[in-house]
């Protein structure tokens, strides 16, 4: 879930903070700068892990601060490709599942990755999977709230960073401004349903638990495609 | 806040001056490929550990230090640290991780997949499953059935499996710290 980011950057100490020691300064300096902070195509920056290197700190005319080249590194929040993580249901909309880890909230999982079949139910405002045993259609709510296992298929960096005057005519990715995108998104797949080649059956359904149990075969393509274990934790926890 | 490349220098993660984004906010050294990637992987535990300090030498240094500029460091803390705490990661200890990591050489797993079973104690073969790439393959059952019992005889349980085990009264178990 979390890496270590090395990085590097310039960092300015004004001269009311010259008494301090310059590392606890520093890592003042670049907390203040980067904590709670998405860095485009790295991730969300929790924290500074430590300094590597300090080099020469340099004192410029007509600014009286000091300028410290720092190498150091960061911790930083970015899931890899198809790990699985546990979060709580933040609420859902016809775009999917709106699911939250408490200090990340962009993460969706679309309709196509939820267990199939899934509908959304309109007056309750919520995802449903109808999930079938043999005494007849069983109705999982994903309810706000619940925990929920998930597989992380995709992230994607949106550069949310101001476009100039100038740009106007450049870029494909300028917004209009009342438009506000969240700079880093996790696309997720909470299908669980298995299609996996050969295997055998997992039993045990026991109603209000979790339960599937065949295997079917192994789709191939892209996207997500169900997987046994994800979805609600209610869903798979045994009595 | 910016920081150039000067000619002389070179990135040595992009091939070419373009694709580089030193010229941007922050000079940054991601690395690309897939070993580098892996070799900076942190665990929960450790994220864990280094935000616990973090929070104690902030206490420690007095009141004076809440300046607003410190608000985006305390929220992300608080909550990183609301949402680790609720994960088995919470009991671990260097020596136990280090006594997993023993335990896994046997099983011929990935670094990403041991991660993954260290930070969230799979109890379940479903669970292995879906951390483990292509288990049905490299795994037969009792080799699932044996890592399940190395993971959660090494690793401590979480604070909710605890709590339920605490209100199991008519269950005589062993003692799950691996003390």
């Amino acid at each position: 879930m979390f890496v270590l980011v090395e990085m590097v950057d310039t960092v300015r100490i004004p001269p009311w903070q010259f008494e301090r020691k310059l590392n606890d300064s520093i890592a003042e300096e670049l907390n203040k700068k980067l904590a709670n902070k998405v860095v485009y195509n790295v991730g969300l920056c929790i924290c500074l892990f430590d300094i590597t290197k300090l080099e020469d700190a340099y004192v410029f005319p007509g600014d009286g601060a000091s300028h410290t080249k720092v190498h150091f590194r960061y911790v930083v929040f970015h899931p890899f490709l198809d790990e699985i993580l546990i979060g709580k249901i933040k609420g859902c909309s016809p775009e999917g599942v709106h699911v939250s880890l408490g200090f990340f909230d962009d993460i969706l999982i679309p309709p196509e990755s939820l267990q199939q079949p899934a509908k959304f139910d309109d007056t309750e405002q919520v995802w449903v999977w109808e999930y079938e045993t043999e005494e007849g259609a069983h109705d999982l709510y994903m309810d706000t709230g619940e925990e929920i296992r998930f597989r992380v298929v995709d992230e994607s960096f949106v550069d949310t960073s101001p476009t100039g005057p100038s740009s106007a005519e450049a870029t494909s990715s300028s917004e209009e401004l009342p438009k506000k995108e969240a700079p880093y998104t996790l696309v997720a797949s909470g299908e669980v349903g298995a299609r996996r080649e050969g295997g055998l059956c997992a039993p045990i359904c026991q109603l209000g638990t979790l339960v599937w149990l065949l295997v079917f075969p192994k789709a191939s393509g892209l996207g997500s495609i169900s997987e046994p274990g994800l979805g609600l934790l209610s869903w798979w926890t045994s009595s | 806040m910016e920081v150039a490349l000067s000619p002389s220098q070179e990135c040595k993660f992009h091939e070419s001056r373009d694709q580089c984004p030193f010229t941007c906010c922050l000079a940054l050294h991601l690395a690309h490929s897939r070993k580098d990637a892996n070799s900076a992987l942190l665990s929960n535990y450790e994220v864990f550990q280094l935000l616990t300090d973090l929070k104690e030498q902030r206490k420690e240094s007095g009141k004076n230090k809440h300046s607003s500029g410190q608000q985006n460091l305390n929220t992300i803390t608080y909550e990183t640290l609301k949402y680790i705490s609720k994960t088995p990661c919470r009991h671990q200890s260097p020596e136990i991780v280090r006594e997993f990591l023993t335990a896994m050489k046997s099983h011929k797993l990935t670094k990403a997949e041991k991660l993954q079973l260290l930070n969230h104690r799979p109890m379940t073969a479903v669970e292995i499953q879906l951390m483990v790439e292509e288990s049905e393959e490299r795994l037969t059952e009792e080799q699932i059935e044996a890592l399940l019992h190395t993971v959660t005889s090494i690793l401590p349980a979480g604070p909710e499996a605890e709590q339920k085990k605490n209100t199991n009264d008519d269950m005589t178990m062993d003692e799950e710290n691996p003390a």
